[in-house]
């Protein structure tokens, strides 16, 4: 109850700044240069992914920076003095940033689809396709729970700045690594750009989201570790 | 026995005799950087009590206040409050029997100050209808009225600052912690609202302007160097025809540890029929 009331109120706080907009927008953008490039599906597939690991590390600094002004303006020491737990106030902010981002990511992901022409090419299908953008989001999720890692201790500048070095370096990776078999969280973002070259998409996609989902774990327990020690 | 000892009991006359604590701090430390910003600090406000906590430097006061709210960690030392070790144990109860209001409010400034209420009567889980009674006397208390369901930022420093402070005392605390609260008030007032109501209700408020806290509270402690140097009622100062200010209270401090000095050399040192029996 407290969980879904805080994850309101940092959607709401977004979006009266501007930023969820922005969260919004910067993945959107990525698929809408996929559609633009439609001409050449390769070429369009790639745009998707590099764009979306540009969009990824923007959103990383941006939820540094929000994160970190939020412990610093007093509103989430406000919040836990009314017997919300840290964890909580985390998660909700967590959440409330990744809702925009995953809805402007599908959106983005429908234009990639569109912009390759729609139709299945085996062994990519429909189901393959969904698995390869859930891996893909699961890598920017990373990117995001890294932003909270370092707002929960750094200043919103500082924060913001490595937020956006660290997540760009691990999303990068994902980008350059070969996919197949996916060895790096972030790799769901190589294989929706090399989709139609992979031969097991959906059983590697799904290697790939189990990858990136744990990461995003490990780190969200990280930036909670630090976020139960710092002062409020 | 702490403030949380029942209502039936508390009236007996035994049992205030006793003057149980609602604030025990013993050995508290907290190093920031490399400075040991609160060195040992032992104090214990007993219930009831209006207490105005003076510091040098000022900052040392903040903290305390910050680390019995549990919002800055201790590095070693224990405390409780209304009975309560950590706000760890029972969250909920903490937030209904301690509360907090520091310089920054701390507040969503895009809500209105019903959404500020309505938000901390669920989160420290108050029932509807019992949520709604202590609403409306909070906005009538605090002077919240006027503009109570428009964005506060369109209202101004003090409104806001108002909100905390109701919101704050909504679920009927046993401790208020209050540091530099309601600045952006008119002396007058501010004193008149910092008189929270309530018997058992124990006040711990620091100060960097002792002299304007006159009227809201009836004891004080100055905490120097990270200890607690005295503790006294405001009658002590008077006493000695000193005002309430942080020079006054520097004096009266340096006074009484002159006198404690004294008194140990005096015991150390042993008396001529000593000296005569031992020879």
């Amino acid at each position: 109850m407290a969980g879904l009331t805080l994850t309101r109120m940092a959607v709401r706080e977004l979006w009266i700044s501007f930023r969820l907009l922005l969260v919004l927008a910067l993945p959107l953008a990525a698929g809408l240069l996929a559609l633009l490039l439609a001409s050449d599906p390769d070429l369009a597939r790639l745009a998707l992914a590099w764009g979306v690991a540009a969009a990824g590390t923007l959103t990383a600094g941006i939820a540094a920076a929000a994160w970190s002004v939020e412990r610093r303006r007093g509103t989430a020491g406000w919040l836990s003095l009314r017997a919300v737990p840290r964890a909580s106030i985390l998660v909700a902010w967590f959440a409330g940033l990744a809702l925009p981002l995953m809805v402007g990511f599908a959106a983005a992901a429908l234009l990639g689809w569109l912009a390759a022409g729609g139709a299945p090419s085996p062994p990519l299908d429909e189901a393959s396709y969904a698995t390869l953008v859930a891996a893909g989001a699961a890598a920017t999720l990373q990117a995001l729970a890294l932003g909270m890692v370092f707002g929960s201790f750094i200043g919103p500048i500082g924060a913001s700045v490595l937020a956006m070095v660290a997540s760009g370096a691990l999303l990068g990776s994902g980008l350059v690594l070969a996919p197949e078999p996916p060895v790096v969280p972030t790799a769901g973002l190589a294989m929706i750009a090399q989709a139609t070259d992979l031969l097991r998409p959906f059983a590697d996609g799904l290697q790939a989201l189990g990858l990136g989902l744990t990461m995003t774990g490990l780190l969200l327990g990280t930036a909670l570790l630090i976020f139960e020690r710092v002062d409020l | 026995m702490t403030s949380s000892t029942p209502d039936a009991l508390w009236s007996s006359q035994a049992i205030r005799l006793l003057h149980p604590a609602a604030v025990v701090c013993e050995r508290v430390r907290r190093r920031v950087g490399k400075e040991n910003v609160l060195e040992r600090v032992d104090l214990q406000v007993p219930v009831g009590a209006r207490l105005l906590l003076v510091a040098v430097p000022d900052a040392s006061g903040s903290l305390l206040l910050r680390v019995l709210a549990g919002l800055a960690h201790a590095d070693g030392g224990r405390f409780h409050l209304a009975g309560a070790l950590a706000p760890d144990a029972s969250p909920a109860g903490w937030a209904r029997r301690i509360a907090y209001v520091g310089p920054e409010h701390g507040l969503f400034p895009w809500m209105s100050a019903h959404e500020t209420l309505t938000l901390t009567s669920q989160l420290i889980g108050l029932e509807r209808s019992e949520a709604a009674r202590r609403m409306e006397q909070a906005i009538e208390r605090w002077g919240l009225v006027a503009g109570h369901d428009r964005p506060m930022s369109r209202l101004g420093l003090a409104y806001m600052q108002r909100t905390a402070m109701a919101a704050a005392l909504l679920g009927d605390p046993e401790v208020v912690l209050l540091d530099e609260p309601l600045r952006a008030l008119d002396p007058d007032e501010r004193v008149r609202l910092l008189r929270v109501p309530g018997e058992r209700r124990t006040v711990v408020l620091a100060s960097r302007y002792p002299a304007s806290e006159a009227g809201a509270v009836n004891q004080f402690a100055f905490l120097q160097f990270g200890r607690i140097e005295l503790h006294a009622p405001i009658s002590a100062l008077e006493e000695h025809g000193l005002p309430l200010s942080l020079r006054s209270i520097e004096t009266l401090a340096g006074m009484m540890a002159v006198r404690r000095e004294a008194a140990r050399h005096s015991r150390s040192k042993p008396s001529t029929a000593e000296r005569s029996a031992s020879a």
